[in-house]
Parts: structure tokens; sequence; C-alpha cells
């Protein structure tokens, strides 16, 4: 039967500041599934990578805390262990890889012992043996010639090798989840679409759970199986990813979905955009927090914040006025 | 080899570039005590041919550090060139001294990609879109401030927040500062530096909306140089393939997307993430192995060959032609 290696429930992450609290983070519930991609899509502030570091533990502090909520890996409560437990766990069931190789990467220490220190904290290994395992890895995850680059510093590697490095240190001790955020950003899209391989074929000889956070809808369509949508610190929608891109209910997910240039057909006619600005999470305002861009807002949009209600089979968005797809969704509003 | 102001201006082009090479001296390699040290060269351009209609988008795509930025301030003659020549509307500009270069420099602009390091923090935004204007003596002097008012409406801003500082503006706001500000000269080319990858999705259809409405508006040229193959894809009339410092294939827009000739282009077209998972699935993709060589010290012959799938004995003996090899379609393949 499927088993839910993560869970978080009604999380709230908030950041302290002179203007008072950033709601970073507000009411966010999701799980993953044992060998699931969940992508978690967004725009810069939409609270994507505070969603990705309380999971992990590892939300700065101060200024930032997590104020509500809970968040449950492998059936065991992340929000309630110690520090100690805590740096054990991330390394034995969560992997991560963050969007900057090259400052995740310690710089004065050569790549392979940084991948072979891992296992030899974590899973107990000997020297010799954390070195045959890290060669192993980085021959895995593509680093051509893995016995000798074992010794390079990070600067003799590309921005796409560290990333593979990154990888091979996220895989090594064999976690049942990795959190990628923003992993191929800064990469080209060639070296993009090698590592968007790597982490498919990673993931089905595994069988490990993934969450990517990206701010790219071609990526999400590329990797994931299901996607949540995030505004102002809000899920806003979360469906399949089929459904997501064939018949999104929210209307932000279905704005960005058009602003995006087709690569099938030139279109004579301009992008569709979204206009202002996203919503400052210090005083967020009552009602939706996308109500002031909405291309379809009826009243009770500005007096109350929509939860999010089950628009079809696993697909559900917050929203008061949703879009009509072509395929019937259940207990629709509008 | 000498081109006469005639025969560049022949084939109506507004911008023409031949045989361009922009080289920096990069630092050294292996010092060896007592023996000296191996001076390196970086080909960033290295002979490249362009042509730009006036009114047309030439989109400019590529990896980062193919050259592509390095091409376009050397066309605006930010950087010089080593070798070669760019022709303005008939004028030579390569070899040009700055105080010559000034009356191009108010038709020929650029839009950077980081509009937070191209703003001075400094100044107000009503300065900054106001400073070219009286440098330029584009407007008497007591026009300035009304100028400079129907600038920033012209881009979408309200003219209301001239006296602010850009801090206190969105990206995509200080990107639009930056519009007014090089469209307040009245030029003719602008050269746009990835203007939006700074920029999210969102905000990303505002600024390309904005190019293409100020195209048809003022009748603007551009050179768009993007990372972003589908944006590219967008704005684009015509489109150059940059690949270590050479354009390897140049053509339409959908003659390129259709049916991409040189296989690095046909790498990098398979490479963009599409939106649309049940396509995403089922198509081909070509995947690239290994990283872009440095330009310090290019591969032989095709400078692509080390990635090529398809690369036989002869690339690496001979560097191919850049031909057109359909109409108006050109590219440098011995195997296309």
């Amino acid at each position: 039967m499927v088993n839910t290696v993560l869970s978080v429930e009604n999380l709230e992450t908030h950041l302290a500041s002179r203007e008072g609290a950033i709601k970073a983070v507000n009411d966010v519930s999701f799980q993953v599934e044992q060998g699931e991609t969940l992508g978690i899509v967004g725009e810069s502030g939409s609270g994507k990578t505070m969603t990705a570091l309380s999971v992990m533990g590892l939300v700065p502090n101060p200024p930032g805390r997590i104020v509500g909520g809970r968040v449950e890996l492998d059936g065991e409560a992340i929000t309630e262990l110690s520090d100690k437990e805590l740096r054990e766990r991330r390394a034995t069931k969560m992997g991560m890889v963050f969007q900057d190789p090259a400052t995740s990467l310690n710089p004065t220490m050569k790549v392979g012992p940084q991948i072979a220190e891992t296992m030899q904290v974590h899973l107990g290994y000997n020297e010799a043996t954390a070195r045959k395992r890290a060669i192993e890895i980085l021959d895995r995850v593509g680093i051509p010639s893995a016995e000798s680059r074992y010794y390079d510093y990070p600067f003799q590697f590309s921005g796409g090798m560290r990333q593979r490095a990154m990888i091979a240190i996220a895989v090594s001790c064999d976690p049942l989840l990795l959190i990628a955020d923003e992993p191929t950003t800064a990469l080209d899209v060639t070296v993009q679409a090698q590592l968007l391989d790597l982490v498919r074929d990673l993931k089905e000889e595994r069988g490990t759970s993934v969450i990517w956070i990206t701010h790219d809808l071609g990526v999400i369509a590329e990797l994931c199986d299901r996607v949540a949508v995030m505004y102002a610190g809000f899920i806003v929608e979360t469906a399949p990813v089929q459904e997501i891109f064939e018949n999104p209910k929210h209307r932000y997910t279905s704005l960005l979905l058009r602003a995006l240039p087709s690569m099938e057909r030139r279109e004579a006619d301009r992008l569709e955009s979204i206009v202002g600005l996203p919503p400052h999470l210090a005083n967020l305002k009552p009602g939706c927090p996308f109500a002031p861009r909405c291309d379809g807002p009826v009243d009770r949009c500005t007096e109350e914040n929509p939860a999010l209600a089950e628009m079809g089979p696993s697909h559900y968005a917050a929203c008061w006025n949703p879009l009509n797809g072509n395929t019937a969704g259940m207990g629709e509003e509008s | 080899m000498t081109v006469t102001q005639d025969s560049a201006t022949q084939n109506g082009a507004l911008l023409e570039v031949r045989g361009l090479e922009t080289h920096f001296k990069a630092g050294t390699k292996g010092i060896i005590f007592g023996i000296g040290a191996i001076k390196q060269t970086v080909r960033a351009v290295d002979g490249v041919n362009l042509s730009i209609q006036k009114g047309e988008t030439l989109g400019l795509v590529g990896e980062s550090g193919c050259g592509k930025s390095t091409l376009g301030y050397t066309i605006l003659q930010l950087e010089s060139a080593t070798a070669g020549e760019v022709f303005y509307d008939g004028h030579r500009l390569t070899g040009l001294k700055s105080g010559e270069m000034r009356p191009f420099r108010q038709k020929m602009q650029i839009i950077f990609q980081d509009p937070h390091a191209a703003l001075d923090p400094r100044m107000t935004i009503g300065q900054a879109v106001g400073e070219p204007l009286s440098v330029h003596g584009i407007v008497a002097k007591d026009e300035v401030e009304d100028k400079v008012e129907e600038l920033l409406a012209t881009v979408g801003l309200n003219p209301y927040f001239k006296n602010r500082y850009p801090h206190e503006f969105s990206g995509g706001q200080q990107q639009r500062i930056v519009i007014a500000r090089a469209l307040s000269v009245e030029p003719e080319f602008i050269v746009c530096d990835e203007p939006i990858s700074a920029l999210d999705v969102s905000i990303q259809a505002q600024i390309i909306n904005l190019l293409e409405e100020l195209q048809d508006q003022f009748g603007l040229t551009y050179l768009f140089i993007s990372h972003d193959l589908r944006v590219v894809r967008h704005i684009s009339d015509r489109v150059a393939v940059m690949y270590l410092g050479k354009v390897v294939e140049q053509g339409q827009i959908d003659a390129l997307h259709d049916n991409p000739l040189h296989p690095y282009t046909q790498a990098l077209l398979s490479s963009v993430p599409i939106p649309n998972p049940a396509l995403a699935k089922t198509r081909k993709r070509i995947i690239l192995e290994g990283d872009v060589p440095s330009p310090i010290d290019p591969p032989s012959g095709c400078r692509f060959r080390t990635r090529c799938p398809i690369a036989v004995e002869r690339c690496a003996e001979e560097e191919p032609l850049f031909r057109e090899a359909r109409d108006n379609h050109w590219v440098a393949c011995h195997l296309a």
C-alpha cells in the first residue's frame, strides 16, 4: 500500500521583522508518498523555500520560527526532535540539494572526502569503505573519471559537476526523501536536462521520494507526479501534474500558465501578464491574497480567505470563483 | 580587407558585424619560477558575422560563457574588438575615438540583466531618467521634468513616483525605470542583455509585452540576448545561436525552431523543459554530455565536436564554414 513518507499539517512559519511578523508559510498541509515527486512551484517570496527549510528543521532562528503545525517524517514528528536527533535524521532520512552548489560545498575541502565524511559520521563506515562508496556514488551521478576527481577541490568542478556532487552527498546515506530547492536554476538548459535525467533515474533505482522546488513550470512538467502551487505563503492549488496543466482551477495557476511563452509556436499576440505585485507578507489583508491581481474576483474574495476545497479527484484549490475546466470537477462552486 | 561604406549599407541592414573578434588577456597559468608564465587568451567572441535589419528583433541565444553578452558589448563599443568590424547605419564604429562614438551612443542603448545594479541607488528615478536628456541635450532644461514624466508614463509607471529612489521599487518596476532611461535619448537600436532573467514569470510577461509595445510605437530594433529559448521564440524575428564564441546557426525564428540544422541547436531546443506533462514524457530528448569547453583553449576544428552526438573525424580536422544551407538559414556544420 502507499506509504506516506512525509506529512505536513497546518505548518506556520513566521520571520520576525521591524514591520512585524512576516508570515512566510501559512497553514500549509501536504503529504509525500513513497516514490512520489512533489513539485512546489511559486514566485520569489511565495514561501516555497521557507516550507522546505521548515521540513528540514533548518529555519534560521532568529529571525525565523515555526509557530504552528506538525511535520512528520516517516512517522516521527520532526518538530519535536532535539538538534542532535534532527542532524542525524537530516542525513539518513532526508537529503538536501540547494540552488547554489558553489556555496553549499566546503571550498577548502576536497570533493570526495566531503561525500565520504557524511557516510563515516552517519553510517559508521571506516575511511576506506567510505572512500570506495563515495567513488561509486560520484561515478553514478556522472562525474567522469570519478576516482581521480575524488581529490579535486570544488573550484575545479564546473557548476553542473558541483551540483552532481551535491546530489551525491544528498543520496549517499540513501535517504527516504530528497529535497531539492531550485537545484537547476543557476545552470544552463543542457546541463539542467542532464540533471533532471539523473534525478529521474536515481528516483527509479532507489524508490526515493522527492520534493522539487522551482519557479519553472516546464521543469515541473518534466519531473513531477503532483504539484503544489504556492502564493503568498499559502498552497493555493494542488493536483496531479497532468491535471494542473490541463485543468487548472485556481486563477493564479491559470494565469501563470498563460504567462509562459510557448515553445511550439510563435504567437503574434502579447503574452498574458498578471497585473500588479505579490502582497507584502507582513501585513496580509483579510480575504484571498491573490484577489487584487485576480482576473475573476467576486465580493467574497476580499472578505474571507478561501480554504482548499476539493475540485476533483486529488485536486484541491483555494478559490471562491474557480475556473470551470473541461473535465467536470466534483463539488465545484462558481 | 577594406569595406566601403556603400557595400555595408547595400543590403539595408541597420547593423552589420563582420568577422568580429573580442579576445581578453586572461590570468597566467602554470607560473614556473625562472621560466616565466604561460600567457592565456580568452577567445570570448571569435569571428562573428551578423546583420540586423531596421525594426527587427534578432534573438541571440547560447549558454553561459558562450560570448553572447561580450558580443553585445562589443557591438556597442563598450568592449573594444581585437579584430573585425561593426557598421551602424553604414558607419564604421570599430576604431572610433570615444568622442566620435558619442553621437552613436545616443542611437544605441542597452538594457542590462540586473536593474538593481544598473541604477544609481543615490539618484531618484526622475534624476536617473532625466540625466541622459541633459547630457545629450534632447530637450531644453525647463522641459526635462515634463519629458521625464512622459517617459515614466510610457513604460507604465506613475510619474508621481519620480522623486523616489530605486530601492522603493520592485525588480519589475526597476527594469521599467531602466527601460525609460534607455528610451530617453530616443534610440533606434537597443541591446537587451537578458532583460528579464532576474524577474519572476508573471513579471517577465509584463516586461516582454512592454518591450514589444515600445518597438511598435517607436520602430525600435532589438538585439535580444537571452538563454531562455521560450522567450526568444516569442519575441524574435530571427535568431542566432552561439557556441564558444561563434555563431553556429542563424535563421528565421520559425525555420530554426521547426527545422534546426545544427546538432547543438537541436540539443538546445530539446533541453528546454516544456510545460506540458503529456508531451514532456513522450518526446525525444537529446541530452548532451559534459560541459562547455573553456574558451581559452577551444577544441580544434568544429568547437562543438567534443559534445556532438554525430561528430566524425573531419570535425576535428577542419573548421566548418558558416554557409547558407537553406534560404536565409545559415549553419556551420559539416554534416548539416
